[in-house]
Formats: C-alpha cells, structure tokens, sequence
C-alpha cells in the first residue's frame, strides 16, 4: 500500500489494546450419575 | 519517560488475503504468502522482513524503511491502491477496518504502525457471492471482530467487485 509522504511518527498507547478477549470455550453440562437401580428379583418358582 | 502522543488505537482501513488452515480461515498479508497468519485474540505484530534477512533485527515500522502493519485512511484509497496492485489469480481478498497502535508513522493517505488487530471485516473481493457470506462469518467468528456494516463497501460497490472470480 501506498500510504503517501510522511507526515510524522507518532506513539499510540491504548489504555487497554483492541484485541478481543476470547470466550472459554463452554464446559459440557453434566449432572451427578444417576445411581444404577438394582435388578428386579426374578420372581421365585 | 516521554507520554504517548495519543491515548486512542487508530481505527483505519486494511486488505488481507486469506489461508485455509486446520483450525479454520485465517486472515494474512496480501504481499507476503508465506508469512504467518493473524493469530485471533493476539496482537499482530510488524516485523522487518528485510532486515531479517540481513541478521539484523529493530522495531518495525522503522522511518525510511517500508516495514510495518500497512493501513490506508479511507475505504476508497484502499480500493483505488487494490485495483492495481492486487495480486491475480482469483484468490479472496478480505477487506475491512483494522486497530493500529505502538509506533505508527502517518503519511498523507495512511499508517504503518507495529501493532494491529482487525476491528471489522466489511466484504470479500474476488469470491463467488456464496463465499462472500461464509468467509465474513467464519473469518468474524474467528477473529471476534464486530459484524462488517452492510454498507461498508459503498466505495467499492460501484465498481463491479464483490463477483469477480478472477481466473476461477
């Protein structure tokens, strides 16, 4: 790019720089482990 | 210790060509294909490439030297230095509004500046229209810059851009 004759050179010191923060990436939602039911008895014979 | 001669990033305009990558689209420079993309949420950072070569390295941009992160003040001088000077062959070119900071040398049309970041992706030159919309949302996502303004490429619009698949 052409960005024509200089005209000066300055100093740029944002109080905070332009760059985005990046979003965490989302954990996935998981909940206790449902315990496991015991069998049915077979019924006896 | 001297205060810095503006506590505000300079909002301007810039091109960028663009590299398909395994994590996804990336912007990068338009002149140097083999450099390294634009890391998203990193400041990009200028370097002298012709230095380097000469094993000597300082802070880029350097006065009287071409080094620098390259941006032009207006959208139309931005078009008018792309229609000659963008490279053939069909491949996309990504244009928007970029954040200049550190070190900047203003000239009369733009800045070189040692550090940037995109600030909006406004269109694609050079990409079928159904790629237009895909390479905006995925470079936006990416970078995450602020949705382009639909109207952000007025300047260009009338002169038959945005469709133009060069050699595709």
């Amino acid at each position: 790019m052409d960005i024509g004759e200089t005209k000066r050179i300055i100093e740029v010191e944002p109080v905070v720089e332009p760059v985005p923060v990046a979003m965490p990436e989302a954990e996935p939602v998981t909940g206790p482990v449902p315990a496991r039911l015991p069998e049915p008895a077979l019924p006896a014979r | 210790m001297k205060s810095p001669d503006s506590p505000a990033a300079i909002r301007a305009y810039r091109a960028w060509s663009v590299r398909d990558t395994p994590s996804g689209l990336r912007l990068r420079s338009i002149w140097f294909p083999d450099d390294k993309v634009w890391t998203p949420f990193a400041r990009f950072e200028a370097r002298c490439n012709v230095c380097l070569l000469r094993r000597f390295r300082h802070r880029a941009p350097k006065d009287g030297h071409t080094c620098g992160i390259y941006a032009m003040k207006s959208g139309a001088d931005l078009f008018g230095w792309a229609v000659d000077n963008t490279p053939p062959g069909g491949r996309p070119v990504v244009v928007g509004e970029v954040w200049c900071w550190g070190t900047v040398i203003e000239g009369t049309l733009g800045y070189r500046a040692q550090y940037a970041y995109p600030a909006s992706l406004l269109g694609v030159w050079f990409a079928p229209p159904a790629d237009e919309a895909r390479y905006l949302a995925q470079l936006s996502s990416a970078y995450g810059t602020e949705p382009g303004a639909a109207t952000g490429l007025d300047w260009a619009a009338d002169h038959g851009w945005g469709d133009t698949a060069v050699g595709a």
